[in-house]
């Protein structure tokens, strides 16, 4: 069954244009100017029950105008949506019971309170009885290891807490559809791991959905089963985790840093690029890792060496680049 | 049943959060002392004796000490959180919760004021009684009508408040209604009691509903009789009727133009 499905999705913004200068200015005062930005343009989606899907473009593509239209919040220009088997413009509050959300950049938790209180707070909202409230605090408290600091206040909590304490808020109605905005925005490496554990567990255990922006490649490696890109409100690739590794994060990058400058060995089906007069190196490595460290060990006066994935703005770019080839 | 309870419980962490705020809370108090005591030296030297349209200084000053209360207990902050969450988008995670926005709004600010009146009611009662002491016309036969209108008067602030702040949906700038309902209220009751005023404004103003935020409550304060006990907050309960049906219209007609900034 389809958990959320949209047709020819539109949304265009019609916005006012701010003249610069006191002339422009007045003449904008008795005639305002308006244009049309297209956010969303025709998208077409469906995503089953259970799926992870992981919402990926630059800024600007029309992630979150989406989202929001998903979650009922912004009105569709033209085209069709229906999330849990509902129209959420005509059924925004039913939906948000069965709904939750995270955004990274944004606190739902009251800050001067302990994490337990907003939790009280939120479990009266969406209509949990006490007994229900106390089992589902404790059980989250267990998997996300808040007991230690559920009674302090939100404000003296380390970011890592606070959105283990975010992602439980969002879990305590236990919905069935899950939209995380940058859940893991600024969190260390144990504390990215351990937010996507409990989404995973949750998928594994409940059979939620889970619709993830993020900026992180690991994000969408160790969680996405199924991959969209867009940009200019349209999308450009859908594909599975499989194919998108196969095409698109199989690249590593490997820095190393020397004493004194050096000359590489010969290296194949490798972009090279010589930074500091040589003192640097950087290389993007396709399928052939192993072989090119082998190669490297040969090197002398090595003082630094990383390895790591490109950053998602490169493999977002090497997508376009590719779609570019195709189209 | 849970409906209401949810709101309760909006409430009461509202109350709990405001606690917090301790700090913020002694420092209004200096605030509405120094207000009351500036005002009293004022009205002591245009009384060299007797009254002044029916109010003697003692119930002038006391009538001063309830305007302000009420101004101290309600606040504006609702206007200023509803305005920015529109403006910024914020609003868009307000939306999420199975809570009706107004009504979670509503909660919230009564939970901040209900702090607020306990404190500043305590406060009131002993300026009143040190600075000018007990007020004769005042009666036990009072409170009951007393409190009815102080909470009206609260509500009513707050709806058109919300009011104002809800026009965001509509216009990019609605600092200038704030203010001119901030100065109406100001001029009419808050500052001045409503008989100071010319006959025809009086007329205007018993027409309107700024004078039933401050005026009211503080009129049936210093010389209450049930004759205008009951014209007051039938007035005021019309008011406030009024402005919770034209805040909702105007919110259920607003969210459906929401563009939310920042994407």
């Amino acid at each position: 069954m389809a958990i959320i499905r949209t047709k020819d999705l539109t949304k265009t913004y019609h916005t006012r244009i701010k003249a610069e200068g006191l002339k422009a200015g007045f003449s904008s005062l008795l005639k305002p100017e308006y244009k049309d930005v297209t956010a969303v343009n025709g998208i077409d989606l469906e995503i089953e029950k259970g799926e992870i899907i992981a919402f990926i473009g630059p800024n600007g593509a029309g992630k979150s105008t989406f989202i929001k239209m998903l979650c009922g919040i912004l009105y569709p220009t033209s085209g069709e949506i229906s999330v849990l088997g509902m129209s959420p413009i005509e059924k925004r509050r039913s939906l948000t019971m069965k709904i939750g959300t995270v955004f990274g950049q944004k606190s739902q938790l009251w800050f001067h309170l302990p994490a337990l209180d907003s939790f009280t707070l939120l479990a009266a909202i969406y209509e949990i009885s006490d007994a229900e409230r106390t089992r589902r605090v404790g059980e989250l408290s267990e998997r996300l290891d808040l007991t230690e600091f559920l009674t302090t206040p939100v404000r003296r909590l380390s970011l890592g807490q606070r959105i283990r304490c975010e992602i439980a808020a969002s879990l305590l109605h236990e919905p069935q559809l899950l939209f995380l905005d940058e859940p893991t925005i600024g969190l260390d490496i144990v504390g990215k791991q351990a937010v996507r554990e409990v989404i995973l567990e949750s998928n594994r255990d409940r059979g939620t959905t889970v619709f993830l922006t993020s900026h992180d490649p690991m994000d969408v490696e160790h969680l996405a089963q199924r991959t969209v890109v867009i940009d200019n409100g349209k999308i450009v690739v859908d594909a599975s985790l499989e194919q998108l590794k196969r095409e698109y994060i199989k690249e590593r990058v490997i820095e190393i840093s020397f004493v004194t400058p050096q000359r590489l060995p010969q290296l194949d089906n490798v972009k090279v690029t010589v930074e500091e007069g040589g003192l640097k190196v950087r290389l993007m490595v396709q399928d052939n890792l192993e072989e090119i460290l082998r190669n490297l060990s040969t090197l002398e006066g090595i003082a630094d060496i990383t390895i790591s994935h490109p950053p998602m703005e490169e493999i977002i770019a090497s997508i376009f680049r590719k779609q570019g080839e195709v189209g | 049943m849970k409906q209401l309870r949810k709101y309760f419980v909006i409430m009461r962490v509202s109350f709990t959060n405001t606690l917090t705020y301790r700090g913020a809370i002694f420092a209004k108090f200096i605030f509405y002392t120094l207000f009351i005591y500036i005002f009293m030296s004022l009205w002591r030297a245009i009384y060299q004796e007797g009254s002044v349209h029916g109010y003697d200084y003692v119930q002038i000053v006391w009538y001063l000490i309830m305007t302000e209360f009420v101004g101290f207990a309600s606040g504006a902050d609702i206007y200023r959180t509803m305005n920015e969450e529109i403006k910024t988008g914020a609003i868009a995670y307000q939306l999420n919760r199975p809570t009706h926005y107004v009504a979670y709004q509503y909660a919230n600010a009564l939970g901040q004021s209900i702090v607020n009146i306990l404190s500043f009611g305590v406060l009131a009662i002993v300026l009143g009684y040190v600075f000018v002491g007990p007020l004769e016309t005042f009666s036990m036969h009072t409170v009951v009508p007393l409190i009815i209108s102080i909470l009206l008067g609260i509500t009513l602030n707050f709806f058109i408040c919300m009011l104002i702040g809800l026009t965001a949906f509509y216009v990019e700038d609605n600092y200038a209604f704030f203010l001119i309902y901030q100065k109406a209220t100001f001029m009419l009751g808050m500052f001045l009691p409503l008989e100071f005023l010319p006959g025809w404004l009086q007329k205007i103003s018993q027409n309107l509903p700024f004078s039933y935020v401050h005026w009211a409550p503080a009129r049936i304060l210093v010389d209450y009789s049930p004759e205008i006990g009951l014209r007051l907050i039938s007035f005021q309960l019309i008011w406030t009727i009024a402005a919770v049906i034209l805040t909702l219209l105007c919110y259920s007609t607003g969210v459906k133009r929401l563009v939310v900034n920042g994407g």
